[in-house]
């Protein structure tokens, strides 16, 4: 089953990806005013929603953490944080590649933009802490307090662009709805269903990494006692 | 705006080379930790025998 599911899974993705770019490149209309450099949306604005997803996630298995204490609880969060760590980057990457030439600027220390940075700063110490704690439980502590703390700031994210009305273009509404051309949206849902793919594959391939981490400590400590006794 | 395809065009290429090498990334190490729970659960076993 895992056999099948390891050569079936990159073959998947990769499909998904070139539908994505070709939705996004050849099948989307060009937007009047931005032109092509508008297409980065494809890619730019999914990353960020399977991000708030993925961090969404992190946040409500450390609460459950904190409440139960089950390391599958914490393995599971450390494996989307990871995963959201990587689709926030992509949204920080992917954004300026948009502001060069429409904003005449990499840059701005705009609410949206900002927010995000913290966000993605929040992670990056969630990381960190994982990285340099050596004690297993007191690394699962602080990391959930981290988790929850980064879920918390989604909504300051997405509500960023209404509260404080900075440069960054609102498309998709906090209450619904947004101004995409149906043909946009058709291949905007396309590319989400790609980064929803590729989440789960990256959870799929790093929970257990998490399992092996716990079970090889688990081990060489046995082993260790073992010699010593 | 036409000028600015082919650029979008391979950053995003090289977007998706960047996740599949993560991807690739973490199955070598999956595959790494198996060896090496293996290895070690057959060491343990022969401390025990």
């Amino acid at each position: 089953m895992s056999r099948a599911l390891s050569i079936l899974a990159p073959v998947v993705l990769f499909a998904l990806v070139a539908w994505g770019l070709y939705g996004a490149f050849y099948e989307a209309p060009t937007e009047a005013q931005m032109g092509d450099i508008q297409r980065i949306f494809y890619f730019h604005a999914p990353a960020g929603i399977i991000a708030f997803l993925a961090f969404g996630i992190t946040g409500v298995a450390s609460f459950l953490y904190l409440w139960k204490r089950s390391l599958v609880l914490d393995v599971v969060a450390h494996a989307s944080a990871e995963a959201g760590l990587l689709f926030c980057t992509i949204v920080l990457v992917t954004g300026p590649l948009w502001a060069k030439p429409v904003w005449l600027t990499w840059w701005t220390w705009e609410a949206r933009l900002t927010t995000t940075l913290v966000l993605w700063l929040i992670y990056v110490a969630y990381a960190l802490v994982r990285r340099y704690t050596e004690n297993r439980d007191q690394q699962a502590r602080f990391a959930a307090v981290l988790g929850i703390i980064g879920a918390l700031d989604i909504y300051i994210v997405y509500r960023s662009v209404t509260w404080w009305r900075g440069l960054h273009p609102v498309v998709l509404q906090p209450s619904g709805g947004g101004g995409l051309d149906p043909e946009m949206r058709v291949v905007f849902q396309r590319c989400i269903l790609f980064y929803i793919v590729l989440y789960l594959c990256l959870m799929a391939v790093r929970v257990p990494i998490g399992y092996m981490e716990d079970e090889l400590a688990g081990l060489r400590e046995r082993l260790r006692r073992g010699r010593h006794a | 705006m036409k000028e600015h395809f082919p650029f979008l065009f391979w950053a995003y290429n090289l977007i998706w080379i960047f996740i599949a090498a993560y991807l690739g990334i973490l199955m070598a190490k999956q595959r790494s930790l198996r060896r090496q729970l293996d290895e070690l659960k057959s060491k343990l076993g022969k401390d025990a025998a």
